[in-house]
């Protein structure tokens, strides 16, 4: 009875401070949303958005249309003529200097006779090794390059991303030519073969498929803006519940109502078990609200929907251990302080290193190797973490529960400072 | 109904200990005054009786309960007004008083009959769900009062019930105060207004430096001390210099 009594209390309470409600539910749903529409563009870079490309073809010949073919049949849109004017190599380098474009691609002449000639060099050389007739034109070899030109605030990733596709079709275009002659040559050794012999095929025994180490649905989920930015300020948002815990325990001290509640007979700790309550269904509220909103609202601004895994038992148990650690963190910070000014600023600081240190802002694995290491003392960092297992590794309580026994170690720890101080205090 | 017997206490950090050895007595079903200047000890000998702050050393028995092995039953037996308003400023009277009544495990039409019964008592009915925080300074003392009578305590403590409210909140208070002891209960109650506790009380304690002055009756410490009112008593035996 009492716990109910003080959970319908505190929800009085907090039914009365429009300025909390606000806080805690359409701040975090504000934050959620333009951290994910901020993000969306560098998470679509790689994926599925089409960058512009300027291209001078001084070569004309099969190897820069093989080079234009591949290039232009996915991340890449090649541009060749700008104003309806057809560019050339200079005007190429003013528009990537002018930064009006960011890559431009110029093909030298004669690189398509080149790679003929490479082709042919072998072939030549087989037939010599074998006794085969017949000899094709060759000349001495030369070296021509493709000149890449990026505008300085091309990221390194573009920049690595059009190199191997540029390369990969230059060795492609290569082999195939030599393959070609070389099946040619074959064929002419044994003209009596009745199939004809296909050195291209036979040679593409071993290919590459990627797999997602996931079941099929994860499979088709590419991570983007939306699966990382809304689990992650979801649970930034969670921890921000600290706030109304903490104010409420210190304004409580300072108005004397917790003298009130002290001096009335039976355990305490049932008072607290309520407030505990009340905050840990606030949390799981608020959580899943950032998750319908991740649901629901994001494709109708343009974004993916956000995949909940396929455990919802687990997922439920999750976000109770990460509300219930907030909570307890919201108890330790409100026993730590004697005033609003001492303990929201601290309260609001320390959630904001604790969740960049725990790979809310950016993912644990891009930082330093102490940093990393780091991580792990945050309950942010266990809390995306049990997060990711359920969403994007398709993960259940077998695969959460490491997470789930740290997030229940910081609670006792919370918890335990937070009694010890308020013993203190009462002394 | 209250029996110290050499109290010492001395808060962490503090330079000078604030209990020094404190024996005073307190007959059953009386109005009794603890009095004294600033830093004389009565709000840290008030938290012992009711079990918020722990003494260094010394017994104190409430209701002839030892508070050191029946501090639950203590709580029970009493009821304690703090100085301070300690009710939520955001929620109504009635509000507060159901999370406290709720508390006391008192529910259901029993606590309703005892929050309207006490809210029309002390003239707050018609602002039973007005916040807290919108009322007057008199109109918060008597909604701090009702919410320690909730579970008919036998023994009501008050600290500076009627410190900063008008004439007539304070007159309302202290006939309840009054009528209450009529009814069979004990009163205990700090304040720094003597005539207001020559008028109502039957035994007072003057206590300063932490350690008990005088004790007795009011009308016979004017006499004893040659004094026409308990103030003058007051000055006789405890200076008139300045307290901090």
């Amino acid at each position: 009875m009492r716990v109910l009594a003080t959970l319908l209390n505190e929800w009085r309470l907090f039914r009365r401070d429009l300025a909390g409600m606000v806080l805690l539910f359409l701040m975090p749903l504000g934050l959620t949303i333009v951290m994910a529409l901020i993000q969306d563009a560098p998470f679509r870079e790689y994926q599925d958005y089409v960058f512009d490309v300027l291209w001078v073809d001084n070569d004309g010949g099969p190897m820069a249309a093989k080079l234009n073919e591949e290039l232009n049949n996915g991340q890449f849109r090649l541009i060749d003529s700008v104003g309806g004017q057809q560019i050339d190599s200079t005007r190429l380098r003013q528009l990537v200097q002018s930064g009006d474009y960011k890559i431009g691609i110029v093909v030298p002449k004669g690189i398509s006779a080149e790679v003929v000639n490479s082709a042919n060099q072998v072939a030549n050389e087989l037939s010599r090794s074998t006794g085969a007739a017949g000899k094709l034109p060759v000349r001495d070899t030369r070296t021509l390059t493709i000149a890449l030109y990026f505008d300085p605030v091309t990221k390194q990733a573009m920049k690595l991303s059009l190199l191997n596709a540029i390369d990969k079709q230059l060795t492609r275009t290569q082999a195939e030519m030599i393959l070609g002659r070389l099946s040619d040559k074959l064929k002419s050794i044994d003209s009596t073969a009745d199939t004809p012999f296909n050195l291209q095929e036979k040679l593409q025994a071993v290919g590459i498929q990627e797999f997602t180490a996931g079941n099929e649905k994860t499979a088709q989920l590419n991570t983007n803006s939306v699966q990382h930015n809304v689990p992650a300020w979801a649970i930034f948002g969670l921890f921000f519940i600290i706030i109304p815990i903490a104010g409420n325990m210190i304004r409580e001290r300072e108005e004397g109502s917790l003298v009130r509640l002290q001096l009335i007979p039976g355990s305490y700790y049932s008072i607290i078990a309520g407030k505990l309550l009340f905050y840990l269904l606030l949390g799981i509220g608020q959580f899943y609200a950032m998750l319908l909103a991740g649901r629901l609202l994001m494709p109708l601004l343009g974004l993916p929907a956000l995949y909940m895994g396929h455990a919802p038992l687990a997922l439920l148990v999750t976000v109770a251990a990460i509300a219930l650690t907030a909570t307890a963190y919201g108890l330790l910070v409100g026993a730590l302080f004697q005033t609003p000014n001492q303990a929201l600023p601290f309260g609001a600081l320390s959630i904001v290193i604790l969740s960049a240190i725990g790979g809310i802002w950016v993912p644990v694995e891009i930082l330093p190797a102490g940093l990393q290491q780091l991580a792990r003392i945050s309950p942010l960092f266990w809390s995306l973490d049990a997060v990711n297992d359920l969403f994007l590794r398709s993960g259940g309580f077998s695969t959460i529960w490491k997470p789930l026994c740290m997030l229940g170690g910081f609670t006792l720890v919370f918890a335990a400072l937070s009694g010890w101080l308020e013993q203190t205090r009462k002394r | 109904m209250l029996l110290i017997r050499d109290l010492h206490k001395t808060y962490r950090q503090a330079a000078e200990p604030t209990l020094r050895g404190l024996s005073l007595e307190f007959p059953d079903h009386c109005i009794a005054g603890l009095l004294g200047p600033n830093g004389a000890g009565k709000t840290t000998t008030i938290s012992i009786i009711c079990g918020l702050v722990r003494a260094d050393s010394g017994s104190v028995q409430v209701l002839g309960l030892d508070s050191r092995t029946r501090p639950m039953l203590i709580k029970k037996k009493i009821g304690v007004v703090p100085q301070s308003i300690a009710l939520y400023p955001t929620l109504s009277a009635r509000e507060n008083l159901e999370y406290i009544g709720r508390l006391y495990r008192i529910s259901g039409s029993s606590l309703h009959d005892k929050i309207d019964r006490y809210l029309h008592a002390f003239g707050l009915d018609k602002n039973a769900h007005k916040a807290i925080r919108h009322y007057s300074g008199g109109m918060r003392r008597r909604a701090n009062i009702i919410a320690s009578l909730l579970h008919d305590p036998e023994l009501l403590i008050l600290d500076e019930p009627t410190a900063g409210v008008d004439v007539q909140s304070r007159n309302m208070i202290l006939d309840f105060l009054r009528d209450y002891h009529r009814q069979g209960h004990s009163v205990l109650y700090t304040s720094h207004l003597l005539e207001e506790a020559q008028q109502l009380c039957e035994e007072v304690a003057i206590i300063d430096h932490g350690a008990l002055v005088v004790q007795g009756n009011p009308a016979a410490l004017m006499q004893e001390h040659d004094c026409r009112s308990l103030e003058q008593v007051f000055l006789h035996v405890t200076g008139w210099g300045v307290r901090d």
